[in-house]
């Protein structure tokens, strides 16, 4: 065994450092009101992790807890494998933006970046021009930030998180007051800086299906806890299918695939809804089955559940929870 | 040590802008530009240029139209005006961060929040003495103009001593300010505190403690009730007056350093 041991150290710290961020356990109250209640979760480096849920689920908190803005009630954060400290120098590793952006209001858009970049002590010069450049401030680098408009002030939130190439971001709401075009663009930049920089990412939303265009995984909280995470690359076969078949005999098409061993159910009028898994893998099957009993098939169509209704039922309360 | 230089520095940054330099400077200005008005009344008419409650004080404190006169009126101007004007400028250095919604920027930094404090009450002390030096200059150059009587450089250097020892014992003052600020999270708390402090200092000067309530020392040694009211200042005056502002410094370090910022 002893042989080993030094493979086991350097693996360890391999795993640490792999996750990038590890809650066990946290847990927030403010007074009565559990905020966040024993999440645990790693985010692995290079990860863009979507924290998910509705307004006062707990994002923000979560947000504020890994960020040493509040202190857990209980439980234990570690980011880059150590405990969140203050004043630490792994801050500079750390880019975040919280909640609605917020600036010196008399200071123009350098000038802002110019505050944060004294306070991180970063050296590199020319690390304000290329945030403007990036982030299309350009045009806006000697405005007042008082006069930004909603989705330039976002830029900026924006630009002071990544001002110092941190290799974590932890954005809350980040695209927030952005036009489409801006959403895209954030999107495609956040999306190159971890897969071209390693950078991990930990983003929140309460859309999904903006969540769902960018994350790698998605955790769902709901009234402080982390009910489910997902794989976005799962998400395709979460998400509930049903196929409709209307043909000019439903009633006897009805009998047909029900003999077949299929599921499917029967409305008075309209086509009938199938969501047997054998019959959404290979609906070709079943329209053949009909074409052989002479049956005229007028349309054959699968709807997909939109995210919206996946992630409304993903926090629905489990059938055990509502007996408890 | 690095670090509290970038927070010092990032912190003049902050303020480059802000409309607090010009406000306090106007405001503290009046200070000496009333104070020369009286003088020039005085200089043409002696006590009957003055009226009102103007006059009666002025009979009270034995104003003349001289240098002695019009440079104690500049040591209570700032003993009294002080208080007002340092308050609102540590209100503000403290508490725009929460009303701006900045705050939470300057937390998950390499820099400490002790540092981050620092470098505020050391902007906060430049800039109460850059105004009471620029009063000082101001009220010289009235002087000068008016053509005052009287002048000695021994009275001066005397009334130089009290001017800036006033200052100091009101910039002592800002750390209990600077905690209002945090706690209260915005600075209409510690603008609150400033008013009532200061209308307590009035009230408990007139009743003769007012050399134990530290808010009233500053003013007693400036001699704003007149020269004889110093006498009554003793080493616990000042020990009280040390005493609030260290509770209010380590107060402020430790609920900044401790606090959880929900919003």
């Amino acid at each position: 065994m002893k042989a080993y041991w030094p493979f086991k150290v350097v693996q360890s710290y391999f795993w640490m450092m792999e996750h990038v961020i590890e809650t066990s356990a946290l847990t927030k109250r403010f007074g009565s009101l559990t905020a966040i209640d024993e999440i645990s979760m790693h985010v692995r480096q290079g990860e863009i992790y979507g924290f998910l849920g509705l307004n006062g689920a707990g994002k923000t908190t979560l947000i504020r807890a890994l960020l040493g803005m509040i202190k857990p009630s209980q439980g234990t954060i570690k980011l880059f494998g150590h405990q969140v400290k203050q004043a630490s120098r792994i801050w500079n590793d750390i880019g975040y933006m919280v909640e609605t952006p917020a600036s010196y209001p008399n200071l123009t858009v350098v000038e802002n970046l110019q505050v944060y970049h004294t306070l991180r002590g970063l050296k590199e010069p020319r690390a304000i021009d290329q945030i403007v450049d990036t982030l299309e401030l350009t045009a806006y680098r000697s405005v007042q930030a008082k006069y930004l408009s909603l989705g330039n002030n976002q830029r900026l939130g924006l630009a002071k998180a990544l001002l110092h190439h941190p290799r974590l971001l932890i954005l809350d709401e980040p695209i927030n007051g952005l036009d489409p075009a801006g959403i895209v663009k954030i999107r495609e930049y956040l999306g190159k800086l971890a897969k071209e920089e390693g950078a991990t990412i930990f983003l929140s939303s309460h859309i999904l299906s903006e969540i769902a265009k960018l994350a790698t995984r998605i955790g769902i909280v709901h009234q402080g806890r982390l009910i489910h995470e997902i794989n976005t690359e799962d998400l395709p076969q979460l998400v509930h299918k049903t196929l409709y078949i209307d043909t000019l005999d439903n009633d006897r098409a009805y009998e047909v695939l029900v003999k077949q061993g299929l599921k499917v159910s029967k409305a008075k009028a309209g086509p009938l809804i199938c969501k047997d898994k054998r019959g959404l893998d290979q609906p070709e099957l079943l329209s053949e089955d009909l074409f052989k009993a002479g049956l005229a098939v007028r349309s054959f169509h699968i709807v997909q559940e939109d995210l919206e209704s996946f992630f409304l039922r993903m926090i629905q309360p489990l059938p055990h929870t509502n007996q408890a | 040590m690095n670090t509290a230089w970038h927070a010092l520095k990032a912190e003049v940054l902050k303020n480059k802008h802000s409309p607090i330099h010009g406000i306090t400077l106007v405001a503290f200005a009046l200070a000496p530009i009333f104070g020369g008005i009286i003088m020039f009344l005085m200089q043409s008419r002696g006590m009957d240029g003055l009226s009102g409650a103007l006059r009666s004080k002025s009979e009270v404190l034995a104003i003349a139209a001289d240098w002695p006169s019009y440079l104690s009126i500049l040591t209570q101007a700032v003993g009294v005006g002080g208080i007002l004007i340092f308050g609102f400028i540590t209100s503000w250095l403290f508490g725009r961060e929460f009303s701006d919604g900045t705050v939470k920027d300057l937390i998950a930094l390499p820099v400490s929040r002790a540092n981050i404090l620092n470098a505020k009450f050391i902007y906060a002390t430049t800039w109460c003495v850059a105004l009471v030096i620029c009063n000082l200059l101001i009220g010289l150059l009235i002087g000068f103009i008016l053509g005052l009587s009287g002048w000695e450089w021994s009275f001066f250097a005397r009334e130089l001593n009290h001017y800036f020892l006033t200052t100091f014992l009101i910039i002592l003052l800002n750390t209990p300010v600077a905690y209002f600020a945090l706690w209260g999270k915005g600075y209409l708390s510690p603008l609150g505190l400033v008013t009532i402090m200061l209308v307590l200092s009035q009230i408990l000067g007139a009743l003769g403690v007012g050399q134990y309530f530290p808010w009233a020392v500053p003013g007693l040694y400036s001699g704003s009730g007149g020269t004889a009211y110093r006498s009554h200042l003793n080493y616990m005056s000042y020990a009280l007056l040390f005493l609030t502002s260290i509770a209010g410094y380590f107060g402020s370090i430790r609920y900044w350093s401790k606090t959880d910022l929900e919003k």
